[in-house]
């Protein structure tokens, strides 16, 4: 069995987080951690906000963006974010935790997950597009030097049925976001990120990302699948964050660099499917289209380049 | 070499029987090899098999199925009961064309009670135009069946593979998109009879997406074929022709009923009766593009589901109930005949000669086993066609309980 790459990478992230205080706190007796840090009172909440770009344009459904130099709007743009942590600068971290259950989150302690919604009411999207692009929950007064979370569904919740109105929550409902199931795949679409070209020909990139390999077991009553070949999530860690001046961007030119945008490129996590590589190695994914013997964890060492910090303006 | 060599040496001999038993201990009377229900490698040489131990159940007595002594009733889960007015419900919204995103498809539009709910179709076409890598399958005894689609170890119930139809994107069914949502619940709400029959069927008035898709999936195990003359055969009722019983003889012979074996003649059988079962899927040798036993990449099989490359070209084993009116055959329609159907398998797979889908489908390395050349005459081959064509349920096939309610309120 491999080592999980959560811990791994959580003790290259506490290694990281230590070096950095070490370097920057040291000023004199001044209390304040790194230069990132920021504090949150009692019962304030944080809200971490996320933005679609091409490079560092933006992207924004009914509008024009450039990728691979090919001028595309999206078709789509949603994702799955669960698990999402405050990094304290001595590298300890706590949960931020949601408040409820709705549309576009579920709160459950470790299996908490928010659907972020980059979209807009135009262009190619759905027309009864609702613009989400933000997440939302409290945690311990504080300070804070980061954040990290995880770029899919946990696998408690994943393979819940989603066509269940009463026990399934709604986040994670076919009936309330059609477009994020994957019912085929025993699970749901951990993103669904479309790109079409402004041209009008008829192709799409697209990153159906999710998990694979998922087999059912009856036996296992209403939670057939426990297992998948490949999870497919992505843990994404920004060791220096500040919610209240920064936010993360998913960069469509690093998910999907190189690809011909006037080709068809449908990633739906296949492990054999060329229009992967790209994307995949982007998130840092083990994956390899030549034989499929991707696993789906975080490569060792490898960073995700798709999503980054950066400064809201003021 | 061969076997025969290895046995004229005592020590090799031995060897070769050791590995029999091997093979016996893996439960190897089929092909690939016993797996755990969730490999932890999914990427083994063998063939996917799923090892399923299911807790004991007890038909309840709620509701008449009619069966004769060789079929045992099917498992139901128990948060979506057999009531009559839950099936009268779905069966009206089988055949509703609101329940598409577009309004132009029902589930029975690829799905017709004269071809023994498919659609004569190679490949379907969605509800935008979207023709789609396979056929739309015959829907006969579908409330036993252990996976669902052509190939697909994720969807072990009825109620887990309706949302494909409805909500899959890839490749479009019914369409009902984040724009259809809602507005095909509004459809249904506007309609004065479905608010009563959801009542009846549920309790209350509400028209969810779940109970849309629970009724639809009761009126579905409703959709039970036990009266062909080969059932009447078996009970006495009828006699088969010496064509029809030669066919049935080349059946067994052949090992046809490998696969295609039980009451409902698919080895993906699951009654109330089943404690464990071995769920597989089959290479049949239908294409090898590239002498690896490649299919064309728009369909895969099971593999695209499991990642097993040893899954490539791997779909479920059809029930072969109805056969005769559900034509072209196999996944994607390329075999337009019971006849080619018959010459694949006693042939031991299918040659293509020429085009872009060229390749000898007999010498695939992901081929069953059990699919190899028969030496089959002519005569066999007619005679097992034959027998197929007993299997025919004309009941089943006009039987008004499953007819289009739509037609029937316009009479």
């Amino acid at each position: 069995m491999k080592t999980f790459p959560q811990i791994s990478a959580l003790s290259l992230c506490l290694c990281a987080a230590l070096a950095l205080s070490a370097c920057g706190g040291g000023d004199g007796d001044d209390p304040q951690p790194a230069s990132n840090g920021w504090r949150v009172e009692e019962g304030q909440p944080v809200t971490l906000r996320f933005a679609a770009r091409a490079g560092n344009a933006p992207v924004a459904c009914g509008g024009e963006a450039v990728v691979n130099g090919v001028a595309v709007e999206p078709a789509d743009m949603r994702f799955y974010i669960s698990g999402v942590r405050l990094l304290r600068a001595d590298g300890t971290s706590v949960p931020l935790q949601l408040s409820g259950n709705n549309r576009w989150q579920y709160a459950a302690g470790e299996n908490s997950v928010s659907l972020i919604d980059l979209r807009q009411p135009a262009g190619a999207c759905a027309l009864t597009s609702q613009n989400h692009p933000e997440l939302s929950g409290t945690a311990p007064a504080g300070e804070y030097v980061g954040v990290e979370m995880v770029l899919g569904v946990p696998l408690a919740v994943n393979h819940l049925d989603a066509a269940d109105d009463v026990n399934t929550p709604e986040v994670l409902r076919s009936s309330v976001h059609p477009a994020m199931s994957w019912n085929w795949r025993g699970g749901r679409k951990f993103t669904n990120i479309e790109l079409r070209p402004t041209d009008g020909s008829a192709v799409s990139t697209l990153l159906h990302l999710g998990s694979t390999g998922c087999n059912a077991d009856p036996a296992k009553g209403d939670y057939p699948i426990t297992d998948c070949g490949a999870p497919n999530r992505v843990p994404l860690r920004f060791a220096s964050f500040n919610p209240m001046q920064q936010q993360i961007v998913l960069d469509v030119q690093a998910l999907f660099d190189g690809q011909d945008m006037r080709a068809e490129n449908r990633c739906m996590s296949a492990a054999r499917d060329q229009s992967c590589i790209a994307p995949f190695s982007a998130l840092g994914l083990d994956f390899h289209a030549e034989d499929g013997s991707g696993n789906g964890r975080s490569v060792d060492g490898a960073e995700q380049r798709a999503l980054r910090v950066e400064q809201v303006a003021q | 070499m061969s076997a025969r060599a290895l046995f004229a040496h005592p020590r090799a001999g031995g060897a070769a029987l050791l590995c029999a038993l091997m093979l016996a201990a893996c439960g190897g009377d089929d092909d690939g090899q016993t797996g755990a229900s969730a490999p932890e490698d999914s990427r083994a040489a063998s063939p996917t098999v799923l090892h399923w131990t299911l807790p004991e159940y007890v038909a309840p007595d709620d509701w008449a199925w009619n069966l004769p002594d060789y079929f045992p009733p099917p498992r139901v889960p128990a948060d979506n009961p057999m009531r009559a007015e839950k099936v009268a419900l779905g069966r009206w919204l089988f055949y509703d064309k609101r329940l598409s995103g577009n309004g132009t498809q029902a589930c029975a539009t690829c799905h017709e009670q004269r071809r023994a709910f498919s659609d004569g179709r190679a490949r379907a076409l969605g509800s935008t135009g979207v023709v789609h890598p396979r056929g739309a399958m015959a829907l006969v005894n579908v409330a036993w069946n252990a996976t669902y689609t052509w190939a697909n170890s994720a969807l072990p119930s009825l109620e887990r593979q309706i949302p494909n139809p409805i909500f899959g994107t890839e490749p479009v069914e019914l369409g009902v998109s984040d724009d259809a949502v809602a507005v095909v619940l509004e459809r249904l709400r506007a309609d004065s009879r479905y608010p009563a029959m959801f009542a009846a069927a549920f309790g209350t008035e509400q028209i969810s997406w779940q109970r849309i898709m629970q009724a639809i999936a009761s009126f579905e195990r409703t959709l039970v074929s036990v009266n062909s003359r080969y059932d009447h055969y078996l009970q006495g009722k009828a006699t088969l022709t010496d064509a029809e019983l030669n066919g049935l003889r080349v059946f067994h012979e052949a090992q046809c009923d490998t696969c295609h074996g039980g009451p409902n003649f698919t080895d993906q059988f699951i009654s109330a009766d089943t404690r464990e079962i071995r769920v597989r899927y089959h290479n049949v040798g239908l294409y090898n593009l590239d002498g690896q036993g490649a299919y064309p990449a728009d369909s895969e099989g099971v593999f695209e589901i499991t990642a097993n490359l040893a899954d490539i070209g791997a779909f479920r084993a059809p029930t072969l109930r109805n056969i005769e009116v559900s034509a072209p055959y196999m996944h994607d329609g390329s075999l337009a005949t019971l006849e080619e159907v018959v010459d694949l398998f006693a042939e031991g797979g299918w040659h293509i000669l020429e085009g872009p889908l060229a390749g000898d489908g007999r010498a695939s390395p992901l081929k069953s086993r059990l699919v190899r050349a028969r030496a089959l005459s002519a005569q066999e081959r007619a005679d097992l066609v034959a027998f197929l064509k007993t299997l025919t349920d004309p009941a089943f096939l006009t039987d008004p309980s499953l007819s289009d309610p739509f037609q029937e309120g316009a009479r």
